[in-house]
């Protein structure tokens, strides 16, 4: 069994292959009268192509430093650093565009629009991305290339289909396509496995590692199970508000 | 794309979409009609009353009437604005109908006949002498389009007349017995009403016989009204043709006699009488009157409520010469020259005020219809709140959230708007029938003539009304949606994907 190390890392220099580095983030939540800090100071740096695994209790602040990471939400102290560039110095439509071209995301509750059946949650992002008439005009390729991503999950068979009409590890597939169309160089995945039975996971947990080496996709995943971690390259674990790496 | 895509996917799946289309429908139309409707009976109130009389109406508050009309129309109509002028003689009295009934009525008489239908309605409200044969003209389908204009022409040229339409003869078999020669008896033209029911269908019936009835009409002397003992005319007529000026009051109580006759029964004939002066007979003449002098006036002045008053006043001037001349001015109950809507000031001005408490109401009623949106589509925002920090997970930035609400307010309104304006358009151009059938089926009557005035529900919508109503309901939509929409935009995607 690994076993995490006593002291949270200190902030490292900054190294060309890092693509995402945080320093000293902070975040504090209100709860009622009571304020709960959830990240203390956190250090991290993430190099390209990893698989890095982020472990801790249900409730201690993954996805919250998941979701900082990935520009969806903001820190109160400290300061996140994708490709060298800092994350809150851009603009709301800056980070959109971030989201939108370089980062995709995975979420535990998949977070499939209803009204739209597989092809067109898959085509979600490069339709944030482009104007009508770009779109339109790119259309026939970008079917093709959601149709080779879907094919590639094994959904050949499900390009019409609505979210209600799939099991979860089909939603979950669908998720993931959505996150690789825009071919994101950072995978953020949220307990992807949170929601399915254990066969089903460990199908989802495969995708994520074929992508990770076939395609050397960087992947931040975060999970409350060990056993899921310690797929990943390298894990680290989220306690009082700090990363400690774990020793394998 | 996704804007336009979501859009249309949600206005496709969400029944929430529907429900706010049908209240914007709903909305729109209802307003449409309502507004088509009052505003149709407002303006066809104000254009009925200006053919009734005439443009400019020179008359006097006393029974009596005044006399030296001939001078005053002569002036009146040297003036440039001025089309014709005729005078009228205007009585009331008791009409038996055929012996069949009696009926209180107004008793109404034009002189120049021939320039009458330049001033009022009455000549293109008889519907033998005017209607039937523009009807026939209308669907002859021998003549061409210059052929039909010429034959209107020349039977608007043509004018009204009391001639009588069937032969001697036919008159004397159907009123025997008497001891004077039937078909020497004059014409008369009854208020449609007075004489013809409308049928089930709503249309009028003229049955075969018509013009072979009589009317006994008794008039009092209006020289006499004063006295203790007013003398009263009695004179038979034939019904000739019967009158429809759309003016439902008018219609069910007004008769039309010939102008000489009625000026004869009604005492306001020129007398001549000898009178004692200075122990001498002088013969003396006892000058013509009448009730009133309508006023026909051109275009542009005609429409310009400013330019009328301009020829009302060049009018009155004239009267007021012509008064001073015979030395008659300066009584308490002077001859005066009123525009059409002086005259009917009082309804005018209360239909007037009706209307602007109708736009009130339906002010209140667009602002209920802004709220309704407004809720829906708050409801729209929090239950697509999941969907928002999806949309926004993928990069889609505030402004593009906000777009795709304010995109589907403003797809929903003018849909809505468009559907409404369709279904106001399909109740306003059927709504007589649909009333006709209400009255039918299920026995209600809410356009009742009496209250109304008109027979027939206003059925025209106008293109302003139309504009600013469906525009309105826009407008609302997209106001409705808007701070949804914005809060939308705010919600932080991490929140909005805890939102349950």
């Amino acid at each position: 069994m690994s076993q995490a190390t006593s002291q949270p890392p200190a902030a490292a220099p900054a190294k060309a292959s890092d693509i995402l580095r945080a320093v000293g983030l902070a975040r504090t939540f209100r709860m009622g009268d009571s304020r709960v800090q959830v990240l203390k100071g956190l250090n991290l740096s993430v190099r390209e192509g990893e698989f890095l695994a982020i472990e801790g209790r249900s409730g201690c602040g993954k996805s919250t430093l998941l979701h900082i990471l990935g520009a969806l939400d903001s820190c109160d102290a400290g300061e996140v650093f994708y490709d060298g560039r800092n994350l809150a110095a851009l603009s709301g439509a800056a980070r959109g565009k971030l989201r939108n071209t370089q980062f995709g995301f995975v979420f535990q509750f998949y977070h499939l629009l209803p009204e739209l059946n597989v092809l067109e949650n898959t085509l979600l992002g490069p339709m944030v991305e482009l104007s009508v008439l770009s779109y339109f005009s790119k259309r026939r390729e970008l079917k093709r290339r959601a149709a080779e991503v879907l094919s590639w999950l094994g959904l050949d068979a499900r390009l019409k289909h609505r979210p209600s009409q799939l099991s979860g590890g089909e939603r979950q597939r669908v998720a993931i396509a959505r996150a690789l169309m825009n071919r994101p160089r950072v995978l953020f995945a949220d307990e992807p496995t949170g929601n399915l039975d254990s066969e089903t996971g460990r199908q989802i947990m495969s995708v994520l590692e074929r992508l990770h080496k076939e395609q050397n996709q960087t992947v931040i995943m975060v999970t409350h199970d060990r056993s899921l971690a310690t797929r990943a390259d390298r894990i680290m674990v989220l306690r009082d508000g700090a990363l400690y790496p774990v020793e394998r | 794309m996704y804007k336009l895509h979501l859009i249309l996917k949600y206005l496709r799946k969400r029944r929430i979409a529907w429900v706010s289309l049908a209240a914007v429908t709903l909305c729109t139309a209802m307003v449409l009609v309502v507004i088509s409707v009052m505003g149709g009976w407002v303006n066809m109130f104000l254009k009925t009353s200006q053919e009734l009389e005439g443009d400019i109406i020179i008359t006097r508050m006393s029974d009596t009437g005044f006399a030296h009309y001939d001078e005053i129309m002569d002036q009146v109509r040297k003036l440039p604005q001025v089309t014709a002028a005729v005078p009228a003689i205007i009585t009331f009295g008791l009409a038996n109908f055929d012996g069949q009934y009696r009926d209180k009525v107004e008793v109404r008489a034009y002189g120049d006949l021939d320039q009458v239908g330049k001033v009022n309605s009455f000549f293109k409200g008889l519907y033998r002498q005017y209607q039937e044969p523009m009807e026939e003209i209308d669907q002859d389908t021998s003549l061409s389009a210059a052929e039909k204009a010429k034959r209107k022409a020349e039977l608007i040229d043509k004018g009204p007349s009391f001639d009588k339409p069937l032969d001697a003869e036919t008159y004397k078999e159907y009123l025997p017995g008497k001891n004077i020669d039937a078909s020497t008896l004059p014409g008369c033209i009854p208020g449609t009403r007075l004489i013809i029911l409308p049928g089930a269908d709503g249309k009028m019936n003229r049955g075969p016989g018509i013009y072979t009835d009589w009317v006994q009409l008794t008039v009092g002397d209006l020289r006499s009204v004063e006295s203790v003992t007013p003398s009263l005319a009695t004179s038979t007529y034939w019904i000739i043709d019967d009158c429809k000026t759309n003016f439902f009051p008018v219609d069910q109580t007004t008769i039309y006699v010939p102008f000489d006759k009625l000026q004869r029964d009604a005492g306001m004939a020129a007398e001549n009488y000898m009178e004692k002066v200075d122990g001498q007979l002088v013969p003396h003449v006892d000058p013509a009157r009448v009730s009133e002098i309508e006023v026909g006036v051109a275009e542009p002045a005609k429409s310009s409520a400013k330019d009328l008053a301009a020829v009302c006043a060049a009018i009155q001037k004239i009267v007021d010469d012509v008064q001073s001349k015979y030395e008659l001015s300066g009584t308490s109950d002077p001859v005066e020259a009123q525009t059409w809507d002086q005259k009917q000031a009082q309804y005018t001005g209360a239909i007037l005020h009706e209307e602007v408490l109708l736009v009130f109401l339906f002010g209140i009623v667009s602002v209920v219809a802004f709220f309704l949106i407004f809720c829906v589509f708050y409801m729209i925002v929090a239950e697509k709140t999941r969907d928002i920090g999806i949309i926004k997970s993928v990069g889609a930035s505030n402004m593009g959230v906000a777009e795709i609400f304010l995109g589907y307010g403003l797809t929903i309104g003018v849909l809505g708007g468009g559907a409404g304006f369709l279904l106001a358009y399909l109740v306003v151009h059927n709504i007589n029938q649909i009333h006709a059938w209400l009255g039918r089926e299920l026995g209600i009557v809410i356009w009742d003539p009496r209250t109304y005035i008109f027979e027939t529900i206003p059925n025209v919508m106008q293109a302003r009304d139309i504009a600013w109503i469906v525009s309105v309901a826009i407008l609302s939509a997209v106001l409705g949606a808007m701070i949804p929409a914005i809060r939308a935009a705010r919600l932080n995607p991490v929140e909005a994907f805890r939102w349950e």
